[in-house]
């Protein structure tokens, strides 16, 4: 039984995105103003319910995905705005579950879009002082460093190639799945010859990077049961950063991920065998093992074998990543994991379908791994 | 063409000391007055208990590779005609862990808890801080 003041509160009601891929010529602007629309429009939802509006600065080429100028766009005046700088969705949802719950806004729009493919944006990552001068760019860096380490740490240097299971099942998903960027099909034998990009990295471990768009519109839940059919409840949100980073003893592990994993099964009264669908903010595939073990779906050091025994399979017992994931459909940071989810628990994921889903999971990894935030949604049903 | 400068260092008040100490040879690191933290990355003042006076004190240039990646793909192109390089997180025997490139051995030989000697190489207008495996010779090959 939910036992949190937020359980019951706050529903998404809309989850809207555009084609993944390139978009040349159009601008980060352009792709938010479409996902809005398609939100209203794919909700029902008329315009003037909007009252909250939260974006996440992108970096673009168009500049930061300011709030003010995308209310200027779309002509609104909300009650209350606001924008987060590295949303990873999880973030910016709970912004928003707060101004619902806290009664500073009845339904906000939360928007992020990006022309980073096209626009000509490199993404080097920020220049570390510290880092930058001995060639340490990207953030693959951080997450090349965090498998290292995973590998030597349980004695898996052998088992390396073991992580191919997840882009080989997210190439699979992605066919499945109109927007996405990489629908061709991948063998086991083309991920072995994928380059390395910065070892024990493969180019098919790492992100795409997207041109896109996406809308999530969360409402109070009264409101979101009088407008729309089958809102999706947000039953629970667990958080915990490490913004010591390194200086935290094995920051590259995630281990804070275990206190958001507390709280919001805590709060949301599930545990893990509770959990129908998982999706993780999956910007290199070393985030999912770290997921899987931090939020005790499999133990310390087993996550390799998890992945690779069929389990994370849209026919599996935890389907992961349903529509592709950002290594095969898109780099939203975490905003298309939650389109999917909403699809999924109102039963309209098409042929992706996993049949009869009540509770997913979102895990957020945010960063360099300084910040967690897992949150937990649920039909009708599962919350009542 | 245009060239791109490989990313430098910019010191600041927090760490200016620090830059100064390697181009003296020198690994110089804030350790708290108060409470005897070494605090890497510098700031104002101690993480630990927020005390403000510090004295640079000089390491000793030993650590242990805590985890390394060896880069294959330049992501600013200054780096191109470097590849393939490695990027250790160094944890020196003081404590603190910083990011530095293994050198003297070839790139992938790098192993974690191999024992590390801090050297100094000038480089643009900065002196950089890299490791090479202990009791290996100062030459490079």
């Amino acid at each position: 039984m939910p036992n949190d003041r937020l359980s019951g509160k706050v529903a998404l009601v809309a989850a809207s995105a555009t084609r993944q891929g390139k978009h040349p010529g159009r601008t980060a602007w352009d792709l938010g103003v479409e996902a809005y629309k398609l939100a209203l429009a794919e909700s029902g939802i008329d315009r003037s319910r909007i009252d909250g509006l939260l974006t996440e600065m992108t970096q673009d080429g168009a500049g930061a995905m300011e709030p003010t100028r995308f209310g200027q766009m779309v002509g609104l005046n909300p009650r209350a705005s606001g924008s987060l700088h590295y949303g990873t969705a999880a973030f910016t949802v709970a912004y928003a579950a707060g101004l619902i719950a806290s009664g500073q806004a009845s339904m906000v729009a939360c928007v992020y879009a990006t022309n980073q493919r096209t626009g000509g944006f490199r993404f080097t990552g920020s220049y570390d002082p510290f880092g930058a001068p001995y060639g340490f760019l990207n953030p693959a860096g951080f997450a090349g460093l965090g498998f290292q380490r995973y590998l030597h740490q349980y004695g898996r240097e052998a088992d390396r190639d073991k992580l191919g299971a997840l882009a080989l099942t997210m190439r699979h998903n992605a066919a499945l799945n109109p927007i996405a960027m990489m629908r061709e099909p991948m063998t086991e034998a083309e991920y072995l010859a994928d380059r390395w990009v910065v070892w024990p990295l493969r180019r098919a471990d790492i992100c795409l990077i997207t041109d896109g768009g996406v809308c999530l519109i969360l409402a109070d839940a009264e409101l979101a049961a009088d407008l729309v059919a089958d809102p999706v409840h947000l039953l629970g949100i667990g958080r915990q950063d490490a913004l010591r980073m390194m200086e935290n003893p094995n920051h590259l592990m995630m281990p804070h991920m275990r206190q958001s994993a507390a709280e919001v099964y805590g709060k949301a009264g599930l545990r893990p065998t509770d959990v129908d669908l998982l999706y993780v903010q999956d910007a290199h595939a070393p985030a999912v093992l770290h997921a899987l073990e931090n939020y005790g779906f499999c133990g310390d050091g087993e996550a390799l074998d998890f992945i690779g025994d069929g389990r994370i399979a849209l026919d599996g017992a935890l389907p992961l990543n349903t529509s592709g994931g950002q290594l095969s459909e898109g780099y939203m940071v975490g905003w298309l994991h939650h389109v999917e989810l909403f699809k999924q628990l109102r039963g309209q994921a098409g042929p992706r379908q996993v049949p009869g889903s009540q509770v997913a999971q979102f895990c957020a990894t945010g960063g360099f791994r300084e910040f967690t935030a897992s949150l937990l949604y649920g039909t009708k049903a599962a919350a009542a | 063409m245009i060239r791109i400068p490989v990313p430098h260092p910019e010191p600041d008040k927090y760490t200016q000391p620090y830059w100064d100490g390697l181009k003296a040879g020198r690994l110089l690191l804030p350790r708290c007055c108060n409470c005897g933290h070494v605090q890497m990355p510098m700031g104002p003042c101690c993480a630990e208990c927020l005390a403000e006076d510090f004295a640079w004190e000089a390491m000793s240039g030993r650590g242990t590779v805590w985890a390394y990646v060896v880069y294959h793909h330049a992501f600013h192109p200054a780096f191109a005609d470097r590849l393939p390089y490695n990027v250790a997180l160094v944890e020196l025997v003081e404590g603190p862990r910083l990011l530095s490139n293994v050198v003297g051995i070839a790139a992938d030989v790098v192993r974690t808890g191999m024992q590390l000697q801090a050297v100094f190489e000038p480089e643009g207008d900065a002196t950089l801080l890299r490791f090479r495996p202990a009791g290996a010779s100062e030459e490079k090959p």
